[in-house]
């Protein structure tokens, strides 16, 4: 590890929030008899600040919902460390909470009980819980669905349920993982609309996943651009847009399409290689 | 309607029966009213006390194949070894039928109360068993990485955080079978083992001829399968709400 990062992890005021260093994953996966290992992030390196909303985006096959677990604490990696406050985690804890693409919410269990679920893991006393689950989903503006089942809401329903849930736990760092990917369009607009607003008021760090330029562009002050397979970090661009993005039309802004353009170079560059490799070795085999 | 139906179906099934027994041998068919004479004279003699008997015998051995098919369908569900080594047997002793392990049980547990437990427990093992060992095995993967996200460490608390209540349908259907097979696991033990409870009445009328008192001796069991699956029905109801 170079000298500057040890510097870094010395002096707390500038410690980014989360560290994510020379992640490497492999997988084994068993094909007619044989175990192939391959690789799915070679030594990615990325840094979430405090109170930064940082977007990793990828073609499928990329390693971003791996990465995101690794953070997570969810699955193990075979190389490098996550650092959060400078500290090496290994574990899930009550610094992260998920937002899962599919929701991922207890379909026999009601909402107010789903959002309370965190506290009542971490044994936070029921009224208290109930309180604070309460003020979440009111803050998503879910109000008056508490007692309805997952089953009974659409699908950007049960997504706000999730992150009323992450919010509920009040962790550091919201890690989103394609939170909007399961949602149909119109209502994904409105939703990512209402996250910058929800952001801007609690204003966590944000590792979002997305595999939607747009999304990326629009969300995040960061753009992490991740290229496939195996994933490692492609370059890192910046969306110097003024917040409160919500408050004008942030997608006719000139900066937006300037952004926009230069990681669809990027992304397509790595796409069309990609699809040759895969050509060629299609042609090989 | 559905209930006129019903009505029209009941009268022109027992109307027939009472219209062959009176018209035939009444020692082969006796008419329904005699059979019902014959209940209502148990009913007040020596049924209440072999009913009791035989649903003791039903509880013990359910309830223990309850406990035992609970718990190690849920270690065989969870531990990947224990599917690959174990599961194979559970489906070849699902598919075994419990009468034909009587003599066997007999041999090895006599027919004591203990030897008739086991027919039942054997009866109602099985299907409770792999319903759970289902349930357990199929937890959705998702569910259990939130639970994990959100604290949650051990395996007794993703057993039972998500795994145990994910499983609930599984695990009510597995009872609901159960206890119907355990109802037909207790009219062996007591018939073929040794005669006790709803067993004595059945093989002494059926020793005597006296088919209308046979009829009406056998009649509690398949009652006592419709008011158990009935109730077990209500049961799967309020679990599964959620599941509409």
């Amino acid at each position: 590890m170079p000298a500057g990062r040890n510097e870094v992890r010395t002096s707390p005021a500038s410690t980014p929030k989360l560290q994510v260093r020379g992640i490497r994953k492999r997988f084994k996966i068993k094909q007619k008899g044989r175990i192939h290992e391959f690789l799915a992030l070679d030594g990615v390196d990325l840094d979430v600040n405090d109170r930064e909303f940082v977007a990793v985006i990828g073609p499928s096959g990329s390693g971003k919902t791996t990465l995101l677990k690794i953070v997570a604490g969810l699955i193990p990696h075979d190389g490098g460390e996550i650092l959060i406050d400078g500290t090496r985690v290994t574990k899930p804890g009550p610094d992260r909470a998920v937002v899962f693409q599919t929701f991922g919410l207890f379909p026999w269990k009601t909402v107010l009980d789903n959002v309370r679920f965190p506290l009542s893991i971490r044994g936070v006393p029921p009224e208290q819980a109930e309180a604070t689950a309460r003020a979440n989903i009111e803050k998503v503006g879910l109000d008056g669905f508490e007692d309805a089942h997952p089953h009974q809401l659409s699908g950007g329903m049960q997504q706000r349920v999730g992150l009323a849930r992450a919010l509920a736990a009040d962790p550091q760092i919201l890690l989103m993982d394609e939170p909007f990917g399961a949602i149909d369009a119109q209502t994904r607009e409105l939703m990512q609309e209402e996250l910058l607003k929800l952001w801007s008021e609690t204003k966590k760090s944000v590792m979002f996943i997305t595999h939607d330029l747009d999304e990326a562009v629009l969300l995040a002050d960061r753009i992490v651009v991740l290229s496939g397979a195996p994933g490692t970090v492609q370059a890192e661009v910046d969306v110097p847009l003024p917040r409160r993005r919500w408050e004008y039309d942030v997608r006719s802004e000139p900066e937006f399409g300037r952004v926009r353009h230069h990681i669809w170079q990027m992304l397509r560059e790595g796409i069309m290689k990609h699809d040759a490799d895969q050509r060629r070795a299609a042609a090989g085999a | 309607m559905l209930y006129l139906k019903h009505l029209a179906f009941a009268a022109l099934f027992f109307g027939s029966w009472e219209l062959a027994g009176q018209l035939g041998n009444p020692n082969v068919l006796p008419p329904f009213t005699a059979v019902v004479a014959a209940f209502v004279d148990i009913l007040f003699g020596p049924l209440p006390a072999a009913l009791i008997e035989s649903l003791q015998l039903l509880v013990i051995g359910f309830s223990t194949a309850l406990m035992l098919g609970f718990l190690l369908g849920l270690i065989v569900g969870r531990y990947k070894l224990m599917d690959r080594t174990l599961s194979p047997y559970f489906a070849a002793l699902y598919a075994l039928p419990t009468v034909a392990l009587v003599p066997l049980v007999l041999i090895w547990f006599g027919f004591d109360l203990s030897g008739r437990v086991v027919v039942v427990f054997l009866a109602s093992f099985f299907p409770i068993l792999i319903n759970v060992y289902q349930g357990a095995r199929d937890a959705p993967a998702e569910l259990l990485e939130v639970a994990r996200s959100f604290g949650v460490e051990s395996e007794v608390g993703l057993l039972r955080r998500v795994v145990i209540p994910a499983a609930v349908p599984f695990i009510l259907a597995g009872v609901r079978l159960g206890i119907g097979r355990g109802v037909v696991g207790m009219a062996i033990a007591e018939v073929y083992l040794r005669l006790s409870g709803l067993g004595t009445l059945i093989a002494t009328y059926g020793a005597s001829f006296q088919v209308d008192y046979l009829i009406a001796a056998i009649l509690p069991l398949p009652f006592l399968g419709v008011v158990l699956t009935k109730a077990l029905a209500l049961l799967e109801a309020r679990f599964q709400v959620w599941k509409v």
